[in-house]
């Protein structure tokens, strides 16, 4: 239990932190080398990652797998939502993925930790 | 004394190396990392300008056969220990797709494979400068209808501060392969619960997913996408006749898992033409067929299908359904356009062909005798919807010539589940005569996946070189100018794609073409100096179309380099640029060519 409540934060703390950070890199125009490996790395793993931590599917490769094609789905999603709204705006829609993971990944904590709490009442009651 | 105790009870560091190493487990991994080695070796002394039209195997040094035996040799003893963990098993299938589509970059570096893919670029490009889609534009219309693969792309290069897609578009080959194995492994775990079986099906999913849609494309994603969604119904939604039960998960994380499906199936709509016709019709095959419980998932695609093309992608739609609607049902003019002309293509081309029919034809003969020992098992049942639903496909011709490998693509989960039934049938002890069998057929499924996947590289492949002659078209020509090209395969349309009417000698008729080569010079001044239509006119010849029309025989002879030398020695022409692969050529009287405005 204690390891996978591990897991989970330690998946929610990167997710976040890497959403913020692709942020403020791309905000900062950081350029080549470090902009594009954080930026790709946040966009097309991390939204779907944070998603999928509240699916708990049963094999890591599916996990993995399920994960990256979440993460590329939703920013197709959004960029498409922009393009056909009329409101292009790449930074934006950035900002939209990372908001979607700290709000997944939040989720996903909380969801954890009233799980232990639950077990805990129950194993002292 | 206590020195030995301690020494008897922790082993030093390097006994313990020792200790490891020794493991079984250990031994395999150390035999893929050997591969490994081996095949970056081979790959990194590979000259591509020396491939002959066998494609890339005729460059290959022993080196790669060597790293290719002892990775089948590995995965073979690896099924044959009866202690050879699940993820074991299926390290091999990954770290042969790895080795197969990391092979591009290997050989030629970060230049994407396909003209289509620097197609797909241009549109990219297209959305990142102007932040919009015109449905209406004259040239590749489709992709404005639907956008969100390039939408998405546009947002990804933009924000990552890079140039163009093109930075990073080659290595979508292995990133969207490795997906596509996943996935495929994730349909297979649906389907039988031996990690062996399952290891042999991804196995052969690698060998015969040789079709090459996992470049940078909307289908490449597509293919992921499908095989999840199939992957998540037949897992976590299996119907009434299903053997499995579903692994446990709360009503929460089941409906989570839904919205997942939805997800998916909407960016399925959304971002390719056939991959949502083939969903709709094995979402509605597996209702029928009782394979999921989520029997309103048909109406929801089909739902979201229809309001995609009769709305967003009205325009698109209005003018080229009436023509597709036309030719449904063709299938065997779809039939007889797909495969090459013998009477015409280079000998090579033809050998690359041939292998290619027996490859694949061997590959189904597995499947068919897969089917044929197992289809009396409830078990088979959804694996024969998988294998069966794609081949409705081929009577819908809007593709044209590419149906039938796109239909193959669809049915090779399926096809791969019962040639993995034939060659390892779920519940089998680890047998050695059964790996070597495995073994033997892989020798000559992957010696047939090498000409089949990368036979036709010498014109699939692109030189910095012929990069350069089409950036400096790019970058010179002004809005509205011709270009003539030898063919369509070069890398082309990458950037400001609209601002260009293209005219490839290739797609001429033959009569025309006979025009052509009899006066090159003639016919050329005639295209290249309507300065009424045009501002600027541009010829271009690379050395990969060469490669093409030769290959395909579609300009006879040497066709595009007598072109060459006709133009170059008459005096009404002037070479703007060259180098060795590529000559760029515009009227002696146009005016220089400088930066586009």
């Amino acid at each position: 239990m204690r390891l996978l409540e591990d897991s989970v934060m330690l998946r929610a703390w990167v997710t976040t932190l890497s959403g913020v950070a692709a942020v403020a890199v791309a905000l900062g125009g950081l350029g080549a080398p470090v902009q594009p490996a954080l930026v790709l790395w946040f966009v097309l793993v991390c939204p779907g990652s944070a998603v999928v931590g509240l699916l708990r599917p049963p094999s890591p490769l599916f996990a993995v797998t399920l994960s990256i094609a979440i993460s590329c789905a939703l920013a197709v999603v959004v960029a498409q939502v922009m393009l056909l709204a009329g409101v292009w705006s790449p930074l934006a829609g950035l900002i939209g993925l990372a908001e979607l993971t700290v709000v997944a990944a939040a989720t996903e904590v909380a969801v954890e930790r009233r799980a232990r709490r639950r077990a805990l009442d129950v194993g002292q009651g | 004394m206590n020195a030995v105790l301690g020494s008897e009870l922790a082993p030093p560091p390097l006994q313990q190396v020792g200790r490891l190493l020794r493991t079984r487990e250990a031994g395999s991994l150390a035999e893929l990392g050997v591969v490994g080695v081996l095949w970056v070796v081979a790959l990194r002394s590979v000259d591509p300008s020396a491939m002959t039209d066998l494609g890339l195997v005729s460059v290959l040094p022993w080196t790669a056969a060597v790293a290719m035996a002892l990775l089948l040799f590995s995965f073979a003893r690896a099924l044959a220990r009866p202690t050879s963990p699940g993820w074991l098993l299926t390290a091999y299938p990954l770290a042969l797709s790895t080795l197969a589509f990391s092979t591009p970059l290997l050989a030629y570096g970060m230049t994407p494979r396909y003209s289509w893919a620097w197609k797909h670029a241009g549109i990219v490009d297209y959305i990142d400068r102007t932040g919009t889609v015109d449905p209406h534009i004259g040239v590749l219309p489709i992709y404005h209808s639907w956008p969100g693969f390039f939408a998405g792309n546009a947002m990804l290069t933009d924000v990552a501060g890079l140039e163009s897609s093109l930075d990073y578009a080659a290595a979508a080959e292995l990133f969207l392969n490795l997906l596509a194995l996943g996935a495929v492994l994730a349909v297979l775990a649906a389907l039988t619960e031996d990690p062996r079986t399952r290891a042999v099906g991804g196995w052969l999913f690698v060998l015969g997913n040789w079709v090459g849609q996992g470049y940078f494309s909307p289908q490449g994603i597509n293919v992921v996408w499908y095989l999840l969604v199939l992957a998540v119904l037949l897992r976590w939604f299996p119907g009434r006749s299903s053997l499995r039960a579903p692994p446990p998960a709360t009503p929460a994380r089941r409906v989570g898992m839904c919205a997942v499906v939805l997800l998916l199936l909407v960016c399925i709509a959304s971002t390719h033409q056939l991959t949502p016709v083939i969903t709709v019709l094995m979402l509605t095959a597996l209702v029928a067929s009782r394979q999921t419980s989520l029997r309103t998932l048909p109406w929801f695609m089909a739902a979201v299908l229809a309001a995609w093309v009769l709305y967003v992608a009205e325009p698109y739609t209005r003018t080229a359904l009436a023509e597709a609607l036309g030719e449904v049902g063709a299938v065997t003019t779809n039939l007889d356009s797909t495969l090459i002309g013998y009477g015409t293509a280079s000998s090579g081309q033809v050998v690359v062909s041939l292998v290619t029919r027996v490859f694949t034809g061997v590959l189904c003969a597995l499947a068919a005798c897969g089917f044929l020992v197992s289809w009396r098992s409830r078990r088979a049942r959804p694996a024969i919807v998988l294998a069966a639903v794609p081949a409705l496909i081929v009577g819908f011709s809007a593709y044209g010539n590419e149906v039938v490998f796109r239909a193959y693509l669809f049915a090779l989960p399926g096809l791969v589940y019962f040639a993995a039934l034939l060659l390892w049938p779920p519940g089998t002890a680890a047998r050695r005569h059964r790996a070597l069998v495995v073994g033997l057929t892989s020798v000559y499924l992957v010696l047939g996946f090498g000409v089949a996947q990368f036979g036709n590289d010498r014109q699939y492949h692109f030189t910095p070189e012929e990069v350069a002659a089409a950036e400096y078209v790019h970058d010179n020509a002004p809005p509205d100018t011709l270009l003539v090209e030898g063919s369509r395969n070069y890398p082309s349309q990458f950037r400001d794609y609209e601002r260009f009417t293209y005219v490839p000698i290739a797609q001429e008729d033959p009569e025309d073409i006979r025009r052509i080569l009899a006066d090159p010079v003639g016919v050329m001044t005639r295209w290249m100096s309507d300065t009424d239509g045009y501002r600027a006119s541009y010829l271009i010849i690379t050395r990969s179309q060469v490669a093409a029309t030769t290959a395909r025989g579609e300009v006879p002879g040497n066709g595009l380099l007598a072109i060459v030398q006709a133009l170059r020695s008459s005096p009404r022409f002037r070479v703007v640029f060259e180098n060795r692969d590529a000559t760029v050529f515009q009227l002696a009287g146009a005016p220089a060519g400088g930066p586009a405005p």
